[in-house]
């Protein structure tokens, strides 16, 4: 996509596109001028590269912390279409890349905290603040912490219990299917299920989950869809 | 130009491997809102390398705008139908793939059940054969999960670990592989194995077992009996002394350590491998000191305790800053 780039590229009109922006030569306004122009010339288009441009990067951190490629998909196209329906790209102050990769980490964060049973979603603070995402340089590592965690965490359980974890969640087969395949029954399939579960759940409360604050209302709002989710995995 | 340093340390954060030190000095370098770009335009880049799965955006694209359209005609976005078609094809790879991804990311966790000991630790397994095996501290031991016991044996050690084997009625053979490509083969004894860093070792109990070492052309294996110790050097050679005291070999299933004419830096050097940590010895006529006798301790701590009594130094203790490594120093 980048490759594209080159056209739009003229480096007297990079700060009048990105004016928060000191320029630090490194090319990080730039490589999003493109998207900008486009938004400019055409809203609809302008969003379509935008989706294009960061959907597959983005899905790929939010599975980080989900560990659900379904999951992912539907919480990055949820900042997506908050995106839209806001028009963020008119008051978005930082890069959009920031932006996005920073909400896609709220919204697995909040997906986290409601799957693990450490916060009820009626908690979520209805926010519009938000959008303007104060955050800390702390928080970004906390983010950071959290999913290497995680994947300590799996590392940790047995492996039958990794690669039932991984079908269940990340392929989203269902237990019966995976007791078949591996050739357990599907109590066994369960019970590792919730094991893993149930581990995740105590590790993260006691390594203090809870150290992020307000996240953001974005997903709130998509609450129906999460509880499609926890169904699923309940 | 300087904003060019941090990125290693940035990649590390992604991967978990950050030092503290460095954790800080990012969160510092954070501050600056344009470094903030930085790390998300690394983050992105990073992400693209390392992708956790492969999604189809033109599908996910198509869907969404579907949706918005439902909801906002204001959004409309058209589309050939084949897209439809594309976007199931597209879920039918991505599973493909998935899947084949998985199995080869995980197939050692599938195919190995693996244990695993820390810094002082010692662990004694049942197989699935009913052979018995003890690992020392900082070992790991590899088990096949599927097809152990029915024609052959094999376990995989890093580490050190003492084996009582089973003779099973099928006379499957018992062999243990090391990281240094040895090779011990048994039916059915006691006798333990040795594989770190600086080489390998296998000290024999009871009965007959072959070794060999795959390093060497050396085809034919070398048979040991009770009482033999063989070291393997770097090279594969196997160098092998009969009729050995098999006590100082063996010790560390009770946490002893056995020493005869033992140089304190041979001794700092077996701490270290069975407690972890680091051993500094400040005097080069401190290091060539040796020492005898049998000592029983169950952390680093309470070895050094003694030591530095019977050789009259001093111990000085630093802890790192996350607490993860101990560092002593041995002083006069």
């Amino acid at each position: 996509m980048d490759s594209n780039e080159p056209e739009y590229h003229q480096p007297d009109e990079s700060n009048r596109f990105a004016p928060q922006l000191k320029d630090n030569s490194a090319g990080i306004v730039d490589s999003e001028l493109w998207i900008k122009r486009a938004f400019e010339a055409d809203t609809t288009k302008g969003y379509e590269l935008l989706f294009k441009r960061y959907y597959q990067p983005l899905c790929s951190h939010a599975v980080r912390f989900v560990y659900s490629k379904e999951v992912a998909e539907d919480l990055v196209m949820e900042v997506f279409s908050q995106f839209w329906q806001k028009q963020l790209h008119q008051t978005v102050t930082s890069s959009y890349r920031a932006y996005l990769f920073t909400s896609v980490r709220h919204a697995s964060y909040s997906y986290l905290r409601t799957e693990l049973g450490i916060e009820k979603s009626s908690d979520y603070l209805e926010n519009d603040s938000s959008d303007t995402q104060p955050i800390t340089p702390q928080q970004i590592l906390q983010y950071n912490e959290l999913y290497i965690k995680i994947e300590e965490i799996l590392r940790s359980t047995s492996p039958q219990s990794q690669k039932v974890f991984v079908m269940s969640r990340f392929e989203g087969k269902k237990n019966a299917a995976i007791a078949e395949e591996l050739h357990l029954s599907t109590k066994t399939v369960e019970g590792h299920i919730t094991k893993v579960l149930s581990l995740l759940r105590q590790s993260l409360r006691n390594y203090g989950l809870l150290f992020l604050f307000i996240m953001s209302d974005l997903w709130a709002q998509n609450k129906g869809v999460m509880f499609f989710f926890l169904s699923q995995w309940s | 130009m300087s904003q060019n340093i941090f990125k290693p340390a940035i990649l590390a954060l992604f991967e978990g491997r950050a030092t503290p030190l460095q954790k800080s000095l990012i969160e510092e370098w954070l501050m600056e809102p344009s470094h903030q770009e930085l790390y998300f335009q690394w983050l992105e880049e990073w992400e693209r390398q390392n992708p956790q799965l492969i999604v189809d955006a033109e599908a996910a694209f198509f869907q969404l705008s579907n949706q918005a359209e439902a909801e906002n005609p204001k959004m409309a976005v058209v589309r050939p139908f084949s897209r439809r078609l594309n976007f199931f094809l597209g879920i039918a790879a991505s599973v493909l793939l998935l899947t084949g991804i998985c199995t080869y990311v995980f197939r050692d966790a599938i195919l190995f059940q693996q244990y695993e000991t820390t810094n002082g630790e010692l662990m004694t397994l049942q197989l699935p054969d009913d052979s018995r095996v003890t690992l020392n501290a900082n070992s790991s031991l590899k088990v096949p999960r599927f097809g152990f016991g029915e024609t052959s044996r094999e376990v995989f050690l890093k580490g050190e670990a003492e084996f009582s084997v089973k003779h099973l009625p099928n006379h499957a053979q018992f062999i243990v592989r090391t990281p240094d490509q040895l090779e011990v083969q048994v039916l059915g004894t006691e006798f333990m194995v040795y594989s770190r860093s600086r080489g390998s070792k296998v000290v024999l109990n009871e009965g007959k077992v072959q070794l060999r070492s795959l390093k060497t052309k050396e085809t034919k294996p070398l048979i040991i009996t009770s009482g033999d110790v063989v070291t393997i050097s770097s090279k594969g050679r196997l160098t092998l002394r009969r009729d050995q005291s098999l006590a100082p070999h063996l010790g560390w299933k009770e946490h002893r350590f056995m020493f005869e004419n033992t140089s304190i830096s041979e001794i700092a050097y077996q701490l270290t491998e069975r407690f972890g940590g680091q051993i500094v010895i400040a005097d080069s006529t401190l290091a060539k000191r040796t020492i005898g006798g049998t000592f029983k301790a169950e952390t680093a701590d309470a070895f050094l305790q003694v030591l530095a009594e019977m050789l009259e130094v001093r111990i000085i203790r630093n802890e790192s800053p996350s607490g993860a490594t101990q560092t002593y120093t041995l002083t006069y």
